[in-house]
């Protein structure tokens, strides 16, 4: 039976979406709330759809369309989850957002829901110009979401680099998939499971350079030291709602794909090993380093992803090929997107006209005059310090044990050390919160979307620790 | 069942004190008290149990991949710990009641005091060392924020946070060691690790675990070199640091040793480490506090100090060392207790700490003196007092020690020095605190004696000591009994718990420690310059402080150097990583570079084409500061890769490359416009040349890496396209087959991209404003003529006979070289004609449509296309076709891909006019607006 349209039914939901939201751009007299109310829903239904396993069963966990050129599975599916959540929420928190910032537009909620189905894309591609296109379709609509305030020159300066730094990245990625081609004759990642682990990674020096190329562009969208250098002042310049989309969803999908390159056979990541092993170690201490001695929270939460994208790539060379389910590392995305997108959340709401209060003096004393809000914000900030009884703290614990029993000794007391690192910088928050005085009335114009986001989202926090069973 | 519910009664409990809070503080501190009574009540179930000898267990599941399960049991342990915790608990909780200043809020006190309590339940109650740990960071962070309640006072806020930067860094410690512990005996749950021991002690990994282990207990218990922050978080307040410091918080470290005494002790460097560790620290904080001026201070000093002892016992080793150590964790549970609600009663009645103030105080508060004396004296090791029967045991213990051989007199010794410290600085507690004269300014004057539910905890603890010091068979033996049990794990050693031994070897030690501290105390003030004079500055918190500040500055340093914004270095560091990409591979030696074909011939004019190509590409670079040169060139690049594909026979992709260049180009000239015409170099020399090289290497390694490919045999998909494309998807031309049938879905990627490129560019552009670009800050002359008439009037000729042909090359596409995406640029071509020869006003004039539209049903109509086929339960975009015959122009074909192209066709118009519209609008802006003139 052909039931492939079942399985990308979310994907067409939320692809459709976004072109009808493009449609809707087209009359001004809509207002920002209807587009960000059609999104929410667009985002919701695509949810639900996917919540649903259909057709996927004990026996056919894996089921492959168009020729193998997409893959559907447990995996995909809760990854594809995270993401679409991840677009829901920054469309509930940008609304909020731009009730106080004066700059959002129609085209916003579009471009954000093309990201996703990006996204989506490319949780499930298995084969190399897939991801490119899918790849294309996210980055472009990342570019702009980036820009989107283009009267603040920060905003500008970071679309800029990151614009040219990401051409740079794609055009490695299109050139890897060339070489890779001319070396195999396939782009399908099957193909290349199958001669990396007969041949080996260096029989062919094609063949190795352009999946060199190829990994190095994907490292480069989630931040792997050394294609970091990026997300600091990119993560700074762009709207608050956007940098919390694109420290989540993307992030997710990205790692969906390398996932998706790197584990699909046994063999083939020994061949990673090494290199990723370094990558890793320099990722998370590049990131520690760079957090700690930053003012601002924007930048500080930046320079953490790069900590938590060192701890997903503990967990992908730690988890066996073999015997694949990736839910430790759904677990870790999940329990990072949803304090993540909290904090953002929490941000977009709290952080005022022009995004005035960015550093962390400006957050003293919140507890005093909003301590709900202070309260979302502390549980956050623990979940991603993994501290007990938050969901970020099983995630590391889950990755830490992973990469133990996985043999990978070293990485795991790594991962334990970066976590007593990166307890410096999240509780300066919570001390400024908790410890000082106030001398703001934190008054904000914000819809109450956003603190309703990261009321939900602090729930899902922790009750993704006390019932994780459920990833 | 009653188990879970002792350990989740304190956290629901935690939300209730906020609440009850805005009824007042006597409100809240009830509501709290509540919860340690009821938990008391539900303890007691399982405390039964554990005597009759069948610890109750529960056990759930909870994130079994990471082998994480939450399995509580109670034994006699955690049934001994539970009373303390509980039971010191309520009484603290009475305490605070009445401390609490008026602008602090119980509310939240009471809460974090819950939570704490939960978490310190929590953990003695597991079962599993994972959920152990969890609790242990709870504690950590709870504590942290106890510590820290009074956040005003700096030093609050510093105490806090360097008690969690330990505190927690040591459990992470213990995290590492349980892993190992878990990898030696293949299991988590901690009843069955118990009964593992032989098979740990003889691992290799054995040391590296106790280690890890150690650090954690050590930093939780305020062990030298740990211990400094203990001190430190002496700025909570005082029922915080009666609680935290006596039965809780510094007794998870000691309990852990007790816990996991059956599985890690009976080894050399468990003697020497934990031996060695408690020793040192019971020395040196009995030192320590004889100096300190703070009542709290002292009082600090003298719980690392008794910590070190309970520490050295377990070190010790023996079964009677442990069951001494069991007892003196109860012991000093209740008399530290106590001391500190002394201290702290004191505090509240005087308003300092300060001994040097605080003299002669038994007259102004008689009761609370005498309890405070008596647990002093209890603290110091007078008999008939509890303190004085497990320190007796200790002492008996220092002398079966045969592993130090010949140095075998050094425990006793040094442990009858500590006990002189002790004796001294318990005397120095009493006498300077309640005699030595009259208080020296008070803040408060005169003191009064404290409210009477604040002095009941202490007479209910002090009580305790007298009680167990004298009748201890009749009060704590069974519960000792009980708990050693479970820290041996086997049978007890036979011990007698009388007040009176005899005139024997330790109570000679007693009292020799009972004389001399009374002997150096009344020496103070030659001891006390003699301090001064040798230790000044010697302070591990502030060398701590030194440390973090280093490293936050070292940090900072980093950042700058490896990551200052600069975009030409983060570039350079791709392409140094692309380098190496290419280049390693081929360094590698593990295959040759070059495979096994020939290379084919080459006919002079693909050379002079690669070379006119080469040259292009250099010019462009070089030209780059000149804009219009630079593009100029840069499509002569574009047209030779046409003449590429032409050479290598892909016509489709000719024509394609073709009308992109044009499109590109086109539109890269209007953007011009607001661009700088020039511009000055401005990088050094030799960062021109370090560019330089990168290029070359990364230009250099992809060559190679080509050279690569094209020797060595390639497979091919193409004959399977070849094959298929007729048959299966109905088209002779199999570039434009492949495009809308077999990656189809591909295609409708690509154009989604398109679109969002489009709307991306009107949304960045929309209602923007940019003046034109100047040439050295000179706006240049454009033409004379706006609009030239010749130009108009060859482009409205144009573009019915450009529309055709894009007709022409859209239907004929499926089976020669055409198709949508090619027609599209065509028209698209022909419309910017319109746009530059004749103005944009005249053109919308013709044509006002609004190009969003355009592009989203494109490519909804693509879309809808592609699912059209899974309606008739196909593929997606498997296209129908049919051949029908027209009158006048013969056979055409007629497929359901051609409406999939007629959604990229659309698409590609769309977006093309909408980037055009959108930059021409934006000088058209500018005018009407006058604004950036």
């Amino acid at each position: 039976m052909n039931c492939d349209i079942v399985f990308l039914l979310p994907l067409f939901i939320v692809t459709i979406g976004a072109i009808l939201l493009m449609l809707l751009s087209a009359f001004e007299s809509i207002r920002l709330e209807v587009a960000s109310a059609l999104s929410v829903g667009i985002f919701a239904l695509a949810f639900l759809v996917q919540l649903v396993p259909i057709g996927l069963t004990d026996v056919l966990p894996f089921v492959s369309i168009f020729n193998g050129m997409l893959a559907v599975s447990d995996f995909t599916r809760i990854a594809s989850m995270i993401i679409i959540a991840c677009g829901l929420f920054t469309a509930m928190s940008a609304i909020s957002y731009f009730r106080q910032n004066n700059f959002g537009s129609l085209e916003f909620f579009s471009l954000m829901t093309f990201a996703v189905s990006g996204m989506l894309l490319l949780t499930m591609a298995q084969e190399l110009i897939t991801v490119f296109i899918a790849l294309e379709t996210v980055s472009l609509s990342i570019y702009v979401l980036v820009g989107y305030n283009r009267r603040n020159v920060l905003s500008s300066e970071a679309v800029l680099k990151y614009l040219i730094l990401g051409a740079f990245a794609g055009g490695f990625f299109a050139m890897g998939i060339a070489l890779v081609y001319g070396a195999l004759g396939d782009t399908g990642f099957a193909a290349i499971a199958a001669s990396v682990s007969r041949d080996g990674l260096l029989h062919n020096p094609a063949l190795a350079g352009g999946l060199l190329f190829i990994l190095f562009a994907l490292f480069f969208k989630v931040t792997v030291f050394p294609f970091h250098s990026w997300v600091v002042d990119v993560y700074d310049g762009a709207p608050i709602p956007v940098t919390g989309f694109m420290a989540t969803a993307l992030k997710t999908a990205i790692i969906a794909v390398l996932a998706n390159v790197l584990l699909l056979a046994g063999d083939i990541r020994e061949s990673w090993l090494d290199m990723l092993f370094y990558l890793t170690v320099l990722t998370l201490f590049a990131g520690n380093l760079i957090a700690i001695g930053q003012n601002s929270l924007k930048r500080m939460l930046a320079a953490s992803g790069i900590v938590h994208t060192g701890y997903l790539l503990i967990a992908l060379i730690a988890v066996s090929g073999d015997q694949f389910s990736g839910s430790v590392i759904l677990y870790y995305l999940a329990a990072y997107a949803a304090s993540t997108l909290g904090i953002f959340a929490s941000l977009s709401y709290l952080s005022g006209t022009d995004e005035k209060r960015k550093e962390f003096n400006d957050f003293s004393g919140l507890a005093k005059v909003r301590p709900y809000s202070a309260a979302a914000i502390t549980i956050f900030l623990l979940s991603m310090a993994g501290i007990p009884p938050t969901a970020g703290f099983m995630g590391k614990l889950y990755i830490i044990v992973t990469a133990y029993q996985g043999g990978h000794v070293i990485l795991a007391v790594l991962g334990i050390v970066s976590s007593i690192l990166s307890m410096w910088y999240y509780l300066r928050l919570i001390i400024a919160m908790y410890f000082h005085e106030a001398d703001d009335l934190f008054e904000t114009s914000g819809s109450r979307s956003a603190p309703v986001c990261a009321f939900i989202l602090a729930i899902c926090v922790l009750a993704l620790s006390l019932y994780p069973v459920a990833i | 069942m009653n188990l879970l519910f002792i350990v989740l009664l304190p956290f629901a409990g935690a939300l209730l004190p906020p609440l009850a809070g805005r009824l007042g503080r006597e409100a809240a501190a009830w509501t709290a008290a509540i919860v340690p009574v009821l938990a008391l009540l539900l303890a007691l179930e399982p405390l039964l149990a554990a005597f009759a000898g069948a610890p109750m267990t529960v056990g759930r599941a909870w994130l079994p991949q990471a082998g994480v399960d939450l399995i509580l049991r109670m034994d006699g342990l955690a049934g001994l710990f539970i009373l303390l915790i509980l039971g010191i608990g309520l009484l603290i909780i009475l305490y605070a009641n009445y401390y609490l200043a008026e602008d602090d809020s119980p509310g939240r006190f009471f809460a974090l005091l819950l939570l704490f309590m939960g978490a310190m339940v929590g953990i003695v109650l597991s079962d599993h060392l994972l959920q152990l740990l969890v609790f242990w960071e709870l504690t950590s962070l709870s504590s942290f924020l106890l510590i820290g309640f009074r956040h005003r006072s700096v030093e609050a806020r510093q105490g806090a946070k360097m008690a969690l930067a330990v505190t927690g860094a040591g459990g992470l410690a213990l995290l590492a060691g349980f892993l190992l512990l878990g990898r030696i005996t293949g299991s988590y749950q901690i009843s069955t690790i118990l009964g593992m021991g032989d098979i740990i002690r003889a691992h290799p990994l054995y040391v590296p675990t106790l280690l890890l282990i150690l650090l954690g207990a050590f930093t939780k218990s305020a062990q030298f070199p740990f211990h400094f922050w203990l001190p430190q978080a002496m700025a909570a307040p005082t029922p915080v640091s009666a609680y935290l410091h006596s039965a809780t918080m510094v007794k998870a470290g000691v309990f852990l040793l007790a816990r996991l005494f059956p599985a890690l002790s009976g080894t050399d460097p468990w003697f020497f480490l934990v031996g060695g560790t408690g020793l040192l620290t019971l020395v040196y904080g009995a030192y320590s506090a004889l100096f300190k001026h703070d009542l709290k201070g002292l009082l600090a000093y003298s719980t690392i100090s008794h910590l070190g002892l309970i520490v050295l016992l377990f070190g010790i080793d023996t079964p009677l060392a442990a069951v001494a150590a069991v007892f003196h964790i109860i012991n000093h549970a209740t008399f530290k207790a106590s001391l500190f609600m002394a201290a702290g009663i004191i505090d509240h009645e005087t308003g300092t700490r300060d001994m040097r103030r605080i003299n002669g105080l038994w007259k102004y508060m008689p009761i609370s003196g005498t309890l405070a004396m008596v647990a002093a004296a209890a603290m110091a090791g007078v008999p008939l007092l509890n303190g004085f029967m497990s320190k007796e045991m200790f002492f008996a213990e220092t002398f079966h020690l045969a592993v130090l051989g010949s140095f075998s007199w050094f425990l006793p010794v040094a442990a009858t020095g500590a006990g002189i410290l002790a004796v001294a600085y318990s005397a120095r507690f009493i006498h300077d605190v309640f005699f030595n004269g009259e208080p020296v300014n008070l803040p408060k004057y005169p003191p009064h004696e404290a409210p009477r539910y604040m002095i009941l905890p202490v007479a209910v603890l002090v009580g305790q000591c007298l009680i167990v010091g004298v009748f201890p068979t009749l009060t704590v033996a069974p519960f000792l009994a009980l708990a050693s049990a479970a820290v041996l794990n086997g049978p007890l050693p036979a011990y007698n718990l009388a007040v009176w031994h005899g005139f024997n070897a330790p109570f000679i030690m007693s009292l020799v420690a009972m004389f001399g501290g009374i002997l150096l105390y009344s020496r103070r003030h030659a001891l006390f310059a003699l301090h001064d004079r040798l230790f000044w500055g010697i302070e591990a918190h502030l060398l701590y402080r030194r440390v973090v500040h280093r490293l936050i500055d070292g940090a900072r340093m980093a950042t700058e150097a490896i990551d200052n914004g600069s975009l030409q270095r983060s570039v350079a560091l791709l392409l140094l990583a692309a380098g190496l990409a290419v280049l390693l591979p081929l360094a590698s030696g593990d295959s040759a570079l070059a495979g096994d074909l020939p290379i084919s011939a080459v006919d002079p004019v693909t050379l002079l084409g690669a070379l006119l190509m080469m040259a292009a590409a250099l010019a462009t670079v070089f030209f780059h500061r000149q804009r219009l040169i630079a593009l100029i060139v840069l499509s002569v690049v574009g047209l030779l890769a046409v003449l590429t594909f032409v050479r290598f026979s892909a016509p489709d992709l000719a024509l394609t490359q073709l009308a992109v260049e044009v499109v590109t180009i086109m539109l890269l000239l209007l953007a011009l416009y607001f661009l700088p015409q020039q511009d000055r170099p401005e990088s050094p020399g030799w960062r021109r040349g370090r560019d330089l090289l990168l290029a070359l290497a990364v230009g250099g390694g992809c060559g190679l890496v080509t050279w690569a490919i094209l020797t060595r045999p390639a497979t091919t998909i193409a004959d399977y396209y070849l094959a298929n494309s007729l048959p299966g998807g109905g088209g002779a031309n199999v570039v434009n087959v492949i495009l809308v049938d077999f990656r189809g879905f591909d295609t409708l990627g690509e154009i989604t991209v398109l679109a969002i490129a489009a709307i991306a560019i009107y949304a960045l552009l929309d209602r923007l404003c940019l003046a034109p670009g100047t040439l050295y800050g000179v706006r240049p002359r454009w033409a004379f003529e706006r609009h030239s008439l010749v130009l108009a009037q060859i482009t409205r000729f144009l573009l019915p006979l450009a529309l055709m042909v894009a007709i022409y090359f859209f239907l004929r596409g499926h089976n020669a070289p055409g198709g949508g995406f090619i027609a599209g640029l065509i028209t698209a071509i022909a419309l910017i004609l319109q746009y530059m020869a004749s103005g944009i006003t005249w053109t919308q004039m013709q044509w006002h449509q609004h190009f969003h539209k355009v592009i989203a049903w494109g490519v909804l109509l693509a879309a809808a296309t592609g699912l059209g086929s899974w309606l008739f339960d196909r593929p997606f975009l498997t296209s129908a076709f049919g051949h029908y015959d027209l009158p006048l122009i013969g056979e055409i074909e007629l497929a359901t891909a051609m409406l999939f192209d007629l959604g990229v066709y659309l698409t590609v118009v769309g977006v093309v006019m909408l980037i055009l519209a959108t930059l021409a609008l934006l000088s058209r802006r500018c005018v009407e607006t006058g604004r950036c003139n």
